[in-house]
């Protein structure tokens, strides 16, 4: 009897739930101010939680982008229009985002997620409903040809680590490197390939040591261990906030040693975190507003008068990718496929941070460019890598 | 090699400890594990920084404001989220204060920004030595304002008037409210000290690492939790030595063990010294009344 | 902090609202609770038919709305996780933080298994819920010993602790990379790979954990559980043997969590140690309570609440997880016997002063007792 009775109600109250999350859903939608003619483009990445800066810069370069569209009087007489899903940095979010783009046939494209986890849960999702995705993610799974409509705008964690360990062995002339990575997908594949590239070269990786991205603020355990093993260079896979950190206490350690680190840090935020500490630190990046290309003085001057702040490496990419949506739908007309061609056939596309194509992978082809702290300013290095 | 580890380990065995004791207060005399501790830690490093940023106060004034601003927080979410819970069930105060953190963060996020914000650095750093043992001037600055304020704290419950009545409530409040004690205002006055604290523990870890987030106060108030709870929940003394066991160990584990476990080290010994002593290392064992 | 006004005016008026939504639901809730207590048998099975129905014939309904499907998918997967810690929390009495960790380690063997050893995926699935219920049983031993607040931090700590080896163990478990392409599952040579399969899959699971729930509760073993989380000094003395019984909802619990974690890694393709944290925990751990410690209906509606919800209120973005917290302390102080109360459901007390009235020495002893 009793059985009876709480099953109906369960099976009851599951009816009313779906019946529920069916209307919600539906009713959500129409709050995004937008009428059936806009064009929709879309942004997934994490708007709140432990990356939520790096979103929120993206957003901002997104929303600058569209809106100097829109001042123009948009494509076509047609107004763009941003939708923003928040993945939280986690991957049991993305593919939810993933969904609701997805289901929604307005959305011709999405630019994100930022964390490789979450564009890896998600990209499947994309890729059966026809969605081009233009990942600034670096794990290089995402381009491994299970899922051709992902696009990548940066370099892969390989290419780029590559780059780096060549960097370090042939232009600064560094034999023992030790290393320190963020316990994720991008700081493991760096961590990864920057040993093997550096090893091959015929260098000694001395120590390797880890920590957690968001969570760890003291570092002196393996900055006193690195200490211990002598190295003339300290590679940081990792972001601008535990680099400044990590800067911050090596230097109070007595460990003073030339330090190297990735796109990640190419922010100025790193400056204001780090202080004196960061001072000739050298790092990768894709983007650095003194290296012009057309419209780069443009974009960061626009982007300093809105926000108040300099653009960095992923608003400068996130700004290029919207750039590129647009200017697909303006050739190809508003179509997730006419996006897609014209991705594959663009070459050397004008974006802020250097001429864009696309290989046969999807990934994008491009150099790093080589940054370091001077004066307390992100300049770019007297050297650059071949 | 050893004596520097062991230093690092003292330094962040003090900035836990300093968590700590705020939280093993509020469970001692109301034995709610304020999973918010953190947050509110968090919000008073905010509300410090604010007073330095925004209102150009000297460091001072500035941490004064701090305290004060997270002790009246700490009060209004005593008053508003959680006496009106005292009479259900344990479970459901204890998701208030879940809830109560989720909420914090995401406040935090919405006023102040998602991102690190850099906070002045006003203590220069000077490196001492001292038998071997290295350690800055801010880390000894933390180390000496931890044991002064666990000392106070010590102070305040067991010798003034206002103590002897927490001590009350917190053996049993039915009790005390019959023998007169105000247990509102105690309870008030306990999240006020508890939270004030937390916002100096958030503040002198906010100019530790110079940096101020809204998620800071997450892995700090789950650490302050395992450093009281290896103490000894409830006992000022306890938690003092659990942050700096927790913290040495820490130290020690990531560099002869692993710095991808570290985190875990921290747990094994908690489970460890758990199953040996159930109660922590100073905590006393309640009998169950049947 | 310029637009502190602006965030106080908005949150002050979702907590309004919140208010007097959850006042009006809980009327609701109780008015339908007592109706359905007051049926007689012969409707209420009419009824029982007439939900399954609506339930196995959904999916083609909604099969226009890829995203309401796929929601519902993970809305039934969490009904599943949060009947698996209603297992430790509601029925034994013990509050578990970590049961993220046996849902992390069922997929991961899901995931090893299948993208290793081509296991197939039925074989998969049950050496996950043997795996995590081992697991389940290594934690409830030494458990054992543990009450309340000392129990949460040790189940905390082992949930970290499996979190970390999944991030450290790079040689087996990819490390935080992950592991991707998990093939979908296949049975007799049909396999699954579009979502209205994998809804009836954990359609199924689901119906199985109701099912399992429901005849615990109602058999002698269910009578000692609610003995020992009642007051086990009690309950021991009645004969019942109290280990035995934690142990089994330890290793029951952990099992079916194991199973929801097999079916996530191939609904998903592509598990991560950042889909089982400490939070995860925690959000089960809030549908359980949410929903109605204990009663098997109430932990189904808490747990499609707690997935709907953060859903439905994408549209506000970055409000969202505030409104969240806000809703969770408002629920505990509004309706601390959760949507739908044990007590009512078993047509007992109607008064509202039924609060704490059961007197669990771990989950209940409450600040007024003291």
């Amino acid at each position: 009897m009793k059985n009876k009775k709480s099953l109906v109600f369960i099976t009851l109250l599951l009816v009313m739930a779906i019946a529920l999350s069916a209307c919600s859903s539906g009713g959500s939608e129409n709050t995004n101010a937008s009428s059936d003619g806009d064009i929709v483009i879309a942004h997934a990445g994490p708007m709140t939680g432990d990356s939520a800066q790096f979103g929120d810069m993206k957003n901002k370069a997104i929303q600058l982008a569209i809106d100097e569209v829109n001042e123009k009087g948009g494509i076509n007489g047609k107004k763009v229009v941003l939708l923003t899903g928040d993945d939280t940095s986690n991957p049991k979010e993305a593919p939810n985002v993933a969904q609701k783009f997805a289901q929604d046939d307005r959305v011709l494209a999405v630019i994100g997620h930022w964390n490789s986890s979450c564009t890896l849960a998600a990209r499947g999702i994309y890729n059966a409903a026809g969605i081009p995705l233009l990942a600034d993610s670096v794990n290089k799974a995402l381009t491994d040809g299970t899922t051709p409509t992902a696009y990548r705008i940066s370099l892969t964690d390989t290419t780029q680590a590559q780059s780096l360990a060549k960097y370090a062995y042939e232009k600064l002339g560094k034999r023992r490197a030790a290393i320190l990575y963020t316990a994720n997908d991008f700081g493991t594949g760096l961590m990864e390939d920057f040993g093997k590239a550096f090893e091959e070269l015929g260098g000694e990786i001395v120590a390797t040591e880890t920590y957690f991205e968001g969570q760890s603020k003291d570092f002196s355990p393996q900055l006193t261990k690195i200490k211990g093993t002598n190295p003339d260079l300290l590679f940081i896979a990792g972001y601008y906030v535990e680099t400044a950190l990590i800067a911050q206490q090596s230097k109070e350690l007595g460990l003073d040693v030339q330090m190297l680190g990735t796109e990640g840090i190419s922010s100025e935020e790193l400056i204001k975190l780090g202080g004196d500490a960061v001072e000739g630190i050298i790092f990768a990046g894709f983007f650095h507003p003194d290296i012009e290309y057309p419209g780069t003085r443009e974009f960061v001057e626009a982007f300093r008068e809105r926000y108040g702040k300099d653009p960095d490496t992923y608003a400068a990419l996130a700004y290029d990718s919207a750039k590129l949506i647009l200017a697909a739908i303006e050739q190809n007309g508003a179509s997730r496929e006419g996006i897609m061609k014209f991705l594959d056939e663009v070459e050397d596309f004008p974006g802020v941070a250097g001429p864009i194509s696309f290989d046969e992978n999807h990934d994008v082809v491009r150099n790093i460019v080589v940054l370091t702290v001077k004066d307390g300013k992100i300049v770019p290095a007297a050297e650059q890598a071949d | 090699m050893f004596l520097e580890q062991l230093s690092n380990g003292i330094a962040l065995g003090s900035l836990y400890a300093l968590t700590a004791v705020g939280y093993t207060m509020v469970y001692g005399i109301i034995r709610l594990i304020n999973f918010a501790h953190g947050d509110i830690y968090m919000m008073g490093a905010f509300f410090t920084y604010t007073a330095i940023v925004y209102f150009n106060l000297p460091l001072v004034p500035s941490f004064i404001i701090g305290m004060a601003c997270a002790a009246l927080l700490g009060v209004l979410i005593a008053k508003f989220a959680y006496t009106p819970v005292f009479k259900a069930p344990k479970i459901n105060l204890f998701l208030c204060a879940i809830g109560m953190a989720i909420f914090l963060e995401n406040f935090a996020m919405l006023l102040w920004g998602p991102e690190t914000q850099s906070f002045p650095t006003i203590i220069q750093n000077q490196i001492y030595t001292f038998g071997g043992l290295k350690f800055t001037k801010l880390q000894a600055v933390i180390l000496l304002i931890s044991i002064f304020l666990a000392l106070v704290l010590s102070y305040i419950v067991k010798k003034t008037k206002i103590g002897r009545a927490m001590r009350c409530a917190s053996q049993d409040m039915v009790a005390a409210r019959l023998m007169g004690i105000n247990t509102n205002k105690i309870v008030f006055i306990t999240f006020a000290l508890g939270s004030a604290l937390g916002a100096a523990a958030g503040t002198l870890v906010a100019m530790y690492y110079k940096a101020v987030y809204p998620m800071m106060g997450f892995s700090a108030g789950l650490k302050a939790f395992v450093a009281a709870v290896i103490g000894g929940i409830g006992s000022i003394t306890g938690a003092m030595f659990g942050g700096l066991i927790m913290g040495v160990v820490e130290s020690l584990g990531a560099a002869y063990i692993s710095s991808g476990y570290r985190d875990a080290i921290a747990f094994i010994i908690l489970i460890i010294i758990l199953l040996f002593k159930p109660t922590g290392l100073f905590g006393k064992t309640v009998k169950e009344k049947v | 902090m310029g637009n502190l006004i602006d965030v106080l005016i908005k949150l002050s008026i979702a907590t309004v609202i919140l208010y007097f939504v959850i006042k009006i639901l809980s009327k609701g809730f109780d008015k339908i609770t007592d109706m359905i207590v007051a049926m007689d048998k012969e409707k209420n099975r009419k009824l029982i038919y007439l939900i399954v129905g609506i339930l196995l014939v959904l999916p083609f309904l909604l099969s226009r709305y890829p995203y309401i499907l796929r929601t519902s998918i993970m809305a039934i997967m969490y009904v599943v996780l949060a009947l698996s810690l209603n297992f430790v929390l509601g029925f034994a009495g013990q509050l578990s933080m970590g049961h993220a960790a046996f849902y992390g380690i069922g997929a991961y063997v899901t995931a090893l298994l299948m993208v290793n050893f081509n296991v197939p995926f039925l074989l998969a699935f049950i050496a996950s819920a043997i795996v995590a219920g081992i697991f389940g049983f290594l934690l409830g031993v030494p458990t054992l010993r543990l009450k309340g607040d000392y129990l949460a931090i040790t189940t905390i700590g082992f949930g970290e602790i499996l979190r970390l080896v999944l991030v450290n163990w790079v040689e087996v478990t990819r490390g935080p990379a992950g592991i991707p392409g998990i093939p979908s599952p296949s049975f007799f040579g049909f396999t699954i790979n579009n979502n209205i399969g994998y809804y009836y899959i954990i359609l199924l699971l689901a119906f199985f954990t109701v099912f399992v729930s429901n005849r615990l509760l109602n058999s002698r073993l269910g009578q000692g559980f609610i003995a020992v989380r009642d007051d086990e000094i009690a309950a021991e003395a009645m004969g019942i043997n109290s280990t035995y019984l934690k142990i089994l909802a330890f290793v029951l619990g952990a099992a079916i969590a194991g199973m929801a974690g097999s079916f996530f890694a191939t609904f998903v393709h592509y598990v991560n140690p950042d889909n089982f944290t400490y939070m995860e925990s925690v959000t089960i751990l809030c549908m359980v309570v949410l929903g109605g410690l204990g009663s098997i209906p109430g932990v189904i509606l808490g747990a499609i609440v707690l997935t709907v919800l953060p859903e439905a209120l994408r549209g506000i973005a970055l409000y969202r997880y505030a409104i969240y917290g806000l809703l969770l302390i408002l629920m505990m102080i509004n309706r601390p016997g959760g949507m739908i109360n044990m007590d009512r459901l078993k047509g007992g007390r109607k008064d509202e002063n039924s609060r704490g009235s059961r007197s669990n020495k771990v989950l209940r002893r409450s600040y007024s007792s003291r």
